[in-house]
């Protein structure tokens, strides 16, 4: 069972990607704004009149983003034949490839295996991979995915962190 | 909201895309928040389409749409990022492929220790590891077991002792972790062998260059590349001192007989503490 804190830290990443969907220039403030703002309702009132507390986030993360709209916080769309300005942007030199391996070498030996082995292998073979991983390690397909997308976010998040040092 | 049914992975992905209806795009907004299945299978479809990117393997409309939509956001882009650094990982080399020269080096009296620390630099990632203690007597020489004469052995006082690596070719798939080259404490000169694609210039030079700093920290001079059995590789002799437990890069330039420089290959590896 998930305690109080990793519910928050879930609810933050949701909405946090609820508001980088929507093309918002700062997702994780509009995220922070949100849970200060049902936070302070919760203070107020004593309780939340909605089915349940993520529905209520949702509700209030929706007013935080017509209010961004407003103060047009928002990413332009770029045209289908944009020259790509992000090409040498994503490029994959060694220091990203040293920094992805220090964040590798963080992880617990068999994470480390599990996420380089989940992504591993394209289309169809990977789609066979992963269920044999999930039979190898006893979980289910489901279980499998949301164990691969914690570890890659956990990297994704080492991996910013480490690089933003330079 | 409109209907609960549960949307499949290609609806997923045009809401990813942002090519759904708004009404549509909405429904799935909420649900992104409030459900948690959908939370976790959207996280894994976008993980899946940013990978299909990176592998070439988008084309025609999602491919457009991913560019103009998708890309235009900084955090998205930094995905990509990742994805280009997963895709670069690659399975350990096996350790059965290098057997014969484990058995070799377990001759010496050394032998716990290089073999140990050779099974772990292989699992980590392609680096051949011997350890070589040109101080001491009637102990062959590892690289001339594999009938490599290296003319920086001429070089080296007998009494320096010498550790010395050999690091594959990088390839463009990379590898799952670097190389970890344990240097042994008390070791004065550390000899590289750096394996060469094809053998294309009379002589080579070598930087280190320090991949937290991005600075080079030390240069060979000259060095002809020769054949071992594995091809043809160059050696270098650096002081183990420069090497502190961290990340570098070997650059490897090749020397034309008349013109410049031109850099070939960067090797990368990680300095283990001993």
């Amino acid at each position: 069972m998930d305690s109080g804190g990793e519910r928050y830290l879930e609810m933050r990443r949701r909405l946090e990607l609820y508001f980088e969907r929507r093309n918002c220039l700062a997702p994780d403030e509009l995220a922070d704004e949100t849970l200060n703002r049902v936070a302070r309702r919760l203070e107020e009132e004593g309780s939340i009149a909605a089915d349940c507390p993520a529905q209520f986030c949702y509700v209030i993360a929706k007013f935080v983003f017509q209010e961004s709209l407003r103060r047009t916080n928002t990413l332009v769309e770029l045209p289908p034949d944009a020259p790509l300005a992000t090409a040498p942007q994503v490029e994959t030199n060694e220091h990203v490839l040293a920094c992805l391996d220090d964040c590798l070498q963080s992880l617990a030996a068999a994470d480390r295996e599990l996420i380089v082995e989940y992504y591993r292998g394209e289309q169809r073979a990977k789609i066979e991979q992963r269920r044999a991983l999930a039979a190898r390690l006893g979980v289910s397909t489901n279980a499998l995915t949301i164990r691969a997308c914690r570890l890659r976010e956990k990297l994704e998040r080492s991996l910013k962190e480490r690089l933003s040092e330079r | 909201m409109s209907s609960r049914r549960q949307p499949d992975d290609g609806l997923l992905t045009r809401y990813l895309l942002g090519s759904l209806p708004e009404e549509e795009t909405e429904r799935l907004d909420e649900m992104s928040v409030t459900d948690d299945e959908i939370a976790w299978r959207l996280r894994a479809v976008e993980n899946d389409l940013v990978d299909a990117y990176v592998r070439g393997e988008m084309s025609g409309g999602t491919l457009e749409r991913f560019r103009s939509t998708y890309l235009a956001s900084p955090e998205r882009r930094k995905k990509v990022v990742v994805a280009k650094a997963l895709l670069a990982l690659r399975p350990a080399r096996p350790v059965a492929d290098e057997r014969p020269a484990m058995a070799r080096v377990s001759r010496f009296p050394i032998e716990r220790w290089a073999l140990a620390a050779s099974l772990a630099a292989i699992a980590a990632g392609g680096a051949y590891l011997y350890f070589v203690p040109r101080s001491a007597p009637n102990v062959p020489h590892v690289v001339t077991a594999r009938n490599a004469p290296t003319p920086q052995a001429t070089r080296v006082s007998p009494a320096l002792a010498t550790v010395s690596f050999v690091l594959s070719p990088p390839t463009r798939g990379g590898t799952v972790s670097l190389p970890a080259l344990a240097v042994p404490a008390g070791t004065q000169l550390v000899n590289l062998r750096l394996q060469l694609e094809s053998d294309d210039f009379p002589e080579y030079e070598a930087a280190l260059r320090n991949l937290a700093t991005n600075e080079i920290v030390w240069r060979s001079a000259a060095a002809k590349a020769s054949l071992d059995g594995a091809g043809s590789a160059v050696g270098f002799d650096l002081p183990a001192g420069v090497l502190k437990p961290q990340n570098y890069s070997i650059e490897l330039s090749g020397l034309p007989q008349n013109g410049r420089a031109e850099l070939i290959a960067s090797y990368a590896f990680r300095a283990a503490p001993p």
